[in-house]
């Protein structure tokens, strides 16, 4: 019997050589996704590691929860990449994270042109990187949506006076709810909910699918309402440290979340569907242009006074809805 | 030898009168006790999903065996629970070796497919809940009579691992996304005491999906700690077994890895219910893939032990050094030598 094992171990020892992982490159990847492991964006993320597989990098994917503590994780080196929403990701890089600016893309059809834009496009792509950091890829959550408590006020001049919850951590938010005259209230994503709800503050913004984990049917009983235009284009982006990566994987992942920009999109078309009829407020054609011009003019002074949005990004967005829409008044003054 | 055979031909009779009530009482008077009692899932999980059908056509309209249907619809979601996580483990297994890239895909498919059918089987469990006792977590609690609170905790707990399911399966059901929510308020209709503190662990659990839902000044995950610490002397660590499913949800892994620890030495120190023998088998099954999946991911394969963790610290070397100094199996020192005598000075 001896004889036999010792037989064996040889056998064994060449197994074990011939069989090593497949993989040229280990990766470790922080996914932010607000249900975590079984959510659609962690989901979304594992078919994307399995692509991944094939261009030789093997990603090992870390769910998270909180947002923060991803993105922190990042920072301190405990992963190569993140996923997190572009406006969490701000301080890597301004020129990705204001694909969420304010009012900038009205429609999901503009966020998914200026996706696959930057997916094929070198001259975006080149700007996709800030030293180090590169981001590689984009995922629609859903627009942001001014949440009423009272739903007759819904023209901008009738914000003026709303106590409006801004997340502490956004910049872009409170220059707006200052330029309507409304009043900040800050909040996080724990108490934004509850200070709806409780009736602590007027107004807040958020994506649909907040709707239903937050409750704020409780919130918008009995008169509240949605205004049915976005804020902004909320995004989850993928960060990485590029020189951990092969040369091409950035290219090869940027069309890879071009091409599977609907698979989120469906998602994002879903919740907002979940939400009753009787909530949104459709804004009438003719009182639009308020809108967009109080979003022009917040996305100046944040470009201007607070250099939070990049001006690259901005004309981009420019181009692209004045590509979309010649008659625009902006096409013509060139602000952007 | 099993007593089940006979519950279902009884079960058969029972039907044949097309009595809901009667059927739920035979339910909770006799085949919850039979299949509580024993500690096999597979079998439970197999006796749910035959049955749920049978008994559906018990009833007419909306008077149905309400009762009998959430034990049987939660039951036959363990199954397709446990196929989701084979095919998640074999696609762990897969991306280990990384050598076949078609067939991972394969073996996700196959588990996204296994989640979506567990999420429609406990989807249905909590809309028999519903349906039975009104909205979970609006208005008071419902009266529950003799042992009904175990069949509203378990509608609770599918209508939770329902929204997870469909989510990891792809949301193709749109299980909705307040349920944790409602479900954090209905725990307190369970004596916490009686169900072996799941309902603590259940609410904590809720708290800590839903970001500032906990009670100002709780914090979720200590309180998750808590309850799951206190489930392990009942005999039904239900509260550890959801600590850890929540937990890795979260990739919380110091959580995780605490917890599985703490479950393993808890069953093997700690007394078993034998009422519910099977909820204590279902919570360790639940800690077990996950233990499972933590292997597969760092060395290929399962756990052996699922106190043991992967990455566990190497046992810290003995000290002192029992082999220092001497050789203990060496051969005898030799004797001191006398110094050669030197010829030259040899007189």
């Amino acid at each position: 019997m001896k004889i036999r094992i010792a037989l064996l171990l040889p056998l064994l020892a060449l197994v074990a050589l011939i069989s090593p992982r497949a993989f040229a490159v280990d990766r470790t990847l922080c996914v932010y996704d607000p249900i975590g492991r079984a959510g659609d964006y962690y989901r979304i993320m594992e078919e994307f590691s399995v692509a991944a597989a094939g261009w030789g990098v093997s990603l090992t994917l870390k769910a998270y929860t909180d947002e923060e503590t991803a993105s922190r994780d990042y920072e301190a080196g405990h992963c190569d990449g993140v996923l997190a929403t572009g406006v969490r990701l701000q301080r890597f890089n301004r020129f990705p994270s204001t694909l969420e600016a304010m009012g900038a893309l009205p429609t999901y059809d503009h966020l998914r042109s200026m996706v696959d834009a930057m997916a094929k496009y070198p001259s975006a792509a080149a700007r996709l990187r800030a030293g180090d950091h590169q981001t590689i890829g984009f995922i629609p959550v859903g627009a942001a949506y001014l949440f009423l408590q009272d739903r007759s006020r819904d023209t901008v001049s009738e914000l003026a006076g709303l106590r409006v919850a801004t997340m502490d951590y956004d910049k872009a938010s409170p220059v707006m709810v200052d330029r309507v005259g409304a009043i900040r209230v800050g909040a996080d994503l724990g108490s934004l909910g509850p200070k709806f709800n409780n009736g602590d503050v007027d107004a807040c913004y958020m994506s649909a699918g907040g709707y239903r984990p937050f409750e704020l049917s409780r919130g918008l009983e009995p008169s509240g309402g949605i205004l049915r235009y976005p804020l902004a284009q909320a995004t989850l982006q993928l960060l990485v440290r590029a020189p951990q990566f092969p040369d091409d994987f950035s290219g090869e992942s940027l069309t890879w979340f071009s091409e599977h920009f609907d698979d989120g999109l469906k998602l994002v078309e879903a919740i907002e569907a979940d939400i009753p009829a009787k909530y949104w407020i459709d804004i009438p054609p003719d009182r639009i242009a308020e809108f967009d011009e109080l979003f022009l003019q917040t996305r100046l002074k944040l470009r201007d006074e607070h250099k939070a949005y990049d001006t690259h990004m901005l004309s981009a967005m420019r181009k692209l809805r004045c590509s979309m829409d010649a008659t625009r008044p902006e096409c013509a003054e060139g602000l952007e | 030898m099993s007593k089940l055979p006979a519950v279902a031909s009884a079960f058969t009779v029972l039907l044949l009168c097309g009595c809901s009530r009667t059927v739920d009482r035979y339910t909770m008077e006799r085949v919850v006790p039979q299949a509580g009692a024993m500690g096999d899932v597979d079998r439970a999980c197999a006796l749910g999903a035959s049955m749920g059908h049978v008994l559906a056509s018990a009833g007419r309209g909306d008077k149905q065996p309400h009762l009998a249907l959430v034990i049987a619809e939660t039951t036959a979601g363990f199954c397709a629970e446990g196929e989701a996580w084979e095919a998640e483990l074999e696609a762990a297994r897969l991306m280990f070796r990384g050598d076949d890239l078609p067939a991972v895909q394969d073996a996700r498919i196959r588990e996204a497919r296994a989640h979506a059918q567990a999420a429609q089987r406990f989807l249905s469990s909590w809309e028999h809940l519903v349906a039975h006792y009104g909205p979970v977590g609006t208005g008071p609690c419902p009266e529950l009579a003799g042992d009904e609170g175990i069949v509203y905790l378990l509608g609770m707990y599918a209508g939770v691992n329902a929204l997870l399911h469909d989510r990891a399966g792809g949301g193709g059901l749109g299980v909705p996304m307040d349920i944790p929510v409602a479900v954090a308020r209905g725990t307190e209709c369970v004596d916490d005491e009686q169900w072996w503190h799941a309902p603590w662990a259940m609410r904590a659990a809720a708290w800590a999906m839903v970001p500032g839902m906990a009670p100002e000044g709780v914090e979720p995950w200590a309180e998750l700690e808590a309850a799951a610490l206190a489930s392990e002397s009942t005999g039904v660590r239900l509260g550890r077994g959801l600590q850890v499913l929540v937990a890795a949800n979260a990739g919380r892994d110091a959580d995780v890895a605490h917890a599985l620890v703490a479950h393993a030495a808890a069953n093997d120190a700690g007394p078993v219910d034998s009422t519910w023998a099977l909820l204590d088998e279902y919570s360790r099954l639940v800690s077990l893939h996950e233990a499972d999946l933590m292997w597969t991911a760092a060395k290929g394969h399962r756990c052996a032990d699922m106190g043991v963790l992967p990455n566990a610290p190497a046992r810290a070397d003995p000290a002192p050094d029992p082999f220092a100094g001497d050789d203990p199996f060496g051969a005898p020192p030799a004797p001191p030598s006398t110094p050669p005598s030197d010829p030259e000075t040899t007189p």
